[in-house]
């Protein structure tokens, strides 16, 4: 309760710090805003994402035929990148996020769409599921790297990588090739058998491939798949989880 | 100059809005708390017993091949997930439930004692529990090698925490109805249940099959019964102002 | 393992192409690996199997190679120095290699044809790479589109624009009017797209030295899908070169130079396709004539269940685009319809055609079939995640002079493996369905055909 509340703190004094320039361009989420949400939706995400969310576009089938992961369920399912804790649903900025970006390898990027129509398209987006109405989220505290990586820390990192079970799915070296990928072992939430992501390219970390994405990913879990959230077990041990960035990013050269 | 009194006005909203869901946020966890009713009219309220029977065929438990950690493990895991009485063919770890009448909300909240998942030997013990929305999960690992527990409600994950040996224990609210599968993607055989109610009519059966449910308000309901291999079974019953209704139920 | 053996094959195949001509037409290719890259995503975002696309792809394809829903032509991937806008060469440059690395024949051979009953051949011939294609596709600007294919025929040697053209894009209002201006596949946007097959073209092997404006036999006939095929014996270019019946023309052709209009003004259930070309075969000296008109409207359902399904009829009108061997002008127009439905794994298509001559000309009439049809039916079906099964069934009713025209009914069978998204290898057979009705004609005396070969993008 105590760590929620400095969460809540923090979150809120965030928040305020940034409400006037969010404000500029953020709708506020009403009918009218959903409405325009639901005109791009129609055009830009019902092809895969189908008319009522249920990621059952007709397009959608396609993406990994027989296996996962399917476009997104917007109406129950778990939303994989968020800042938030494991079974929550994520917040605005996540979801802003992911529709800006895109998911590497699935879905493209449509920061083609203003941040106006993107602000739209989430609040209709959000209109799927009845657990937006209740209260928002609150997102984990994700701080700024420490510092620079250093060797010890990133030796250390490589520690930590097997201490918290990377390799039973990463591989020994990150390949996407450990034990219970290679078994066919990891199922998403429907049963579809998805694969982790090879950590040696970067252009596979679907939540991004900065220090602070890498981070968020390991702290929150994907939920929706097997990848856990590290945040409550390691209860504060930030050093180890930051050399394990470091050495995840170790493992892939930088690409332009 | 009036564009500069609307932003204030509106960071003066966003502020109030924020304490407010300050507020609400802090008390969404103490809710059972606050709107809990007493319980006294427990002792004088009809009480639902019975036993679950199973007169089938019992398969020897099944011994899944352990894929890591032997050391901690062992070289199998032996699993019954059907576990019947010899004597009185009572049906242990089914989950009875008496379904509210139309229309009625549940009379009382009663604190369960926290829901508790153990991460102990490479299984999840209890294998079978049921609890009441909001009631506390409690997650432990016990061994010297790294758990996560998955619990998946309804193709959506409902909890996915990693349980480092040597790591904090969990402490989350139930937030989700209905069956709780809890699973271990870094060790498949590990499997279990639970199932969360939004009310408190509910129990376990015993290792003889029995059960017991009080508090339920008079008239007709239905039992419904869910075991994790047998699935679901049904009957309606008519429970009586106070006394004692006894009500048995069969997997044919 | 695989990446061994694959290389094998390559290596053999080049060598075997080296040293023995193909006999295939090139295969078409619209595969776009660069818009993976641009977007970073994958390719099955727009395909249901390369060349395939679904119905996200058609949109993407419709909004003149921008997202849709977005005008992000001017912004995506691009990179903003000063006033240019500007893609990594990556973002739209790909490549395709696509070729039978074994074509293998079973047919009467006819020396010289018509003369004896001939004897029946074997051919098996390695051709790899039959094809080599680059073509660059994206965005200049917010709304400017371009795509430029430069194919590579490794037989006839010589590279050759074979479609080239500029788009602009939601003219108007969004989805309202997008034109495309250039040599373009006027069969680009309806039901069933003539140059996204999964079993394309196979080109006819035709005897050499004929005479102008006289009949020139086929050793072999070709295997194009005869929804748009040709389909008369007897009509030729404005030059006298026989037209083939058996390959493909007019709306369907792959490749005329015009301007056309397409798009969705009432929303998605909605497309409508107008165009003017030079006409049929403008390459041999058909543009000095009148132009030739096309229309095509498509009615989709697209919106959920994995499922989606769309209708299409078109109208071509022909402009003295043909002739008959007395040297007469004919109009020869086309009216067809399509369809497919998609749902999950499994993937049907269809097209019908009915080719008119507008009216027989004097000197062949009597002796003239005027009238022409074309079926064809195609379905995909994944059978595990990397291997797609495809089967087309094609009748071909021909028309034109009565006493050369032969009509032909083929079926064609692929089981095509992807190694990954963007290489795979292929077995395909096609078969006479009509062998046994006999006849001193290549139509009938094609037994079966069988290809293996490779296809890569990348
Ligand atoms: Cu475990």
């Amino acid at each position: 309760m105590r760590i929620h509340a400095l969460v809540a703190i923090g979150a809120s004094l965030l928040m305020l710090s940034g409400a006037s320039f969010v404000h500029a361009v953020k709708p506020e989420d009403n009918q009218a805003t959903r409405e325009k949400g639901k005109q791009i939706y129609e055009h830009a995400c019902l092809l895969c994402h189908g008319v009522d969310g249920r990621g059952d576009g007709p397009a959608g089938w396609f993406l990994s035929r027989y296996e996962g992961p399917r476009p997104r369920d917007f109406r129950g399912g778990s939303y994989k990148f968020r800042s938030t804790p494991s079974g929550e649903l994520p917040i605005d900025q996540d979801l802003f996020r992911t529709v800006t970006q895109g998911i590497s390898g699935h879905m493209p990027p449509y920061s083609g769409l203003s941040e106006e129509e993107r602000w739209q398209v989430i609040a209709y987006i959000k209109s799927f599921n009845q657990g937006f109405k209740g209260p928002v989220s609150i997102a984990l505290l994700l701080p700024n790297p420490p510092g620079p990586p250093s060797a010890a820390g990133i030796d250390n990192g490589r520690t930590v990588y097997i201490k918290y079970g990377c390799q039973n799915c990463h591989g020994d070296n990150g390949y996407g090739d450990g034990k219970e990928a290679l078994d066919g072992n990891l199922k998403d939430t429907y049963g579809h058998t998805i694969s982790p992501g090879d950590l040696t390219e970067r252009a596979s970390f679907k939540g991004g491939s900065s220090a602070q994405a890498i981070y968020r990913g390991i702290m929150t879990g994907l939920d929706g798949t097997p990848m856990p959230s590290y945040a409550d077990t390691i209860g504060g041990n930030d050093k180890d989880v930051w050399d394990l960035v470091y050495y995840i990013l170790s493992l892939s050269q930088e690409r332009q | 100059m009036t564009g500069y009194h609307r932003i204030s006005a509106q960071a003066l909203g966003r502020i109030l809005v924020v304490v407010m869901f300050f507020v609400v946020a802090g008390l969404a966890d103490w809710s059972p708390l606050l709107a809990a009713p007493q319980s006294s009219s427990e002792s004088t309220g009809p009480v639902i017993v019975g036993r679950i029977l199973y007169r089938g065929p019992v398969p020897a438990p099944t011994q899944l091949a352990v894929n890591r950690d032997t050391d901690v493990c062992g070289v199998t895991i032996s699993t019954a997930s059907l576990s019947v009485d010899a004597g009185t063919h009572g049906l242990r770890n089914a989950v009875v439930h008496v379904d509210l009448a139309a229309g009625e909300v549940s009379a009382r909240i009663v604190f369960q004692s926290p829901a508790v998942v153990r991460n102990k030997d490479c299984r999840f013990q209890p294998h079978v529990a049921a609890a009441q929305m909001g009631d506390e999960v409690q997650i432990f690992n016990d061994d010297p090698v790294m758990h996560n527990t998955n619990i998946i409600v309804e193709n959506s994950t409902a909890l996915n925490v990693a349980m480092v040996a040597g790591g904090n224990p969990i402490k989350k609210r139930l937030k989700k109805l209905g069956l709780h599968l809890v699973k271990c993607n870094v060790h498949k055989f590990m499997q279990a249940y639970r199932v969360v109610f939004d009310d408190p009519y509910f129990d376990q059966t015993t290792e003889t099959g029995q059960f017991s449910i009080s508090g339920v308000s008079p008239g007709t309901h239905r039992i419904s019964v869910w075991h994790e291999i047998l699935g679901v079974v049904e009957k309606e019953v008519q429970v009586p102002a106070r006394g004692t209704v006894v009500v048995d139920l069969e997997y044919k | 393992m695989f990446t061994r053996t694959s290389f094998l094959v390559v290596a053999l195949s080049i060598l075997g192409g080296a040293l023995l001509t193909p006999l295939l037409a090139p295969e078409e290719a619209q595969a776009i690996p660069a818009f993976a890259r641009k977007y970073n995503t994958n390719c099955m975002d727009c395909h249901t199997a390369p060349p395939i696309l679904n119905a996200f792809g058609q949109r993407f394809l419709e909004n003149g190679y921008q997202l849709p829903g977005t005008e992000d032509g001017g912004s995506t991937g691009k990179k903003k120095l000063s006033d240019l806008n500007l893609d990594d060469v990556n973002h739209y440059l790909g490549f395709r290699l696509i070729g039978n690395v074994t074509n293998s024949w079973r047919f009467k051979q006819q020396n010289p044809p018509g003369a004896d009953a001939g004897t029946v051949e074997n051919k098996t011939e390695f051709s790899f790479p039959n094809n080599f294609v680059v073509f660059a596709g994206g965005t200049v600007a917010k709304n400017v589109g371009f795509f430029v294919e430069l194919g590579h025929d490794v037989a006839e040697g010589g590279a050759e624009v074979e479609r080239g053209f500029v788009t602009f894009n939601n003219l108007g209002y969004r989805d309202l009017a997008h034109l495309r201006v250039g040599k373009f596949d006027p069969n680009t946007f309806s039901s069933y797209a003539t140059v996204r097959q999964q079993l394309g073209e196979i080109g006819e092997s035709q005897r050499g030295n004929c005479t102008a404006f006289a009949p020139c036999a086929f050793n072999r006939v070709g295997l194009a899908p005869s929804a748009f095929a040709t389909k008369f014996y007897g009509l030729y270019d404005r030059s006298g070169n026989a037209l083939s019946p058996f390959a493909a023309s007019l709306f369907n052709s792959g490749a005329e130079t015009g301007v056309d209009i397409h798009g969705r003004p009432f929303g998605d259930w909605f497309l409508y396709q107008v165009g003017v070309l030079n006409g049929s075969h403008e390459h041999l000296s058909d543009s000095n004539k009148g132009k030739d008109v096309y229309g095509m409207v498509r009615f989709d359902y697209a919106k959920s269940n994995f499922f989606s399904a769309s209708l299409s009829g078109f109208i071509y009108q022909g402009n003295s685009n043909a002739k008959v061997q007395t040297e007469e002008d004919v109009n020869w127009n086309r009216y067809g319809l399509s369809a497919r439905a998609t749902y999950m794994m499994v993937d049907v298509y269809a097209a019908y055609s009915v080719d008119k001559i507008n009216k027989t000309p004097m000197g062949v009439a009597g002796l003239f079939d005027s009238t022409a049809t074309g079926l064809t039916i195609g379905a995909d079906t994944y059978v595990t995640n990397q291997t797609l099964v495809s089967f087309r069934y094609d009748n071909l009713d021909a028309g034109g002079m009565l006493d050369q025209r032969t009509s032909a009914s083929f079926i064609g069978l692929q089981a095509k493996h992807f190694l990954r998204a963007n290489l795979a290898i292929f077995a395909r057979g096609d078969f006479n369905l009509r062998q046994s009705e006999g006849g001193e004609t290549a139509a009938r005396n094609l037994r079966h055909a069988f290809f293996s070969g490779i296809d890569v993008v990348f």
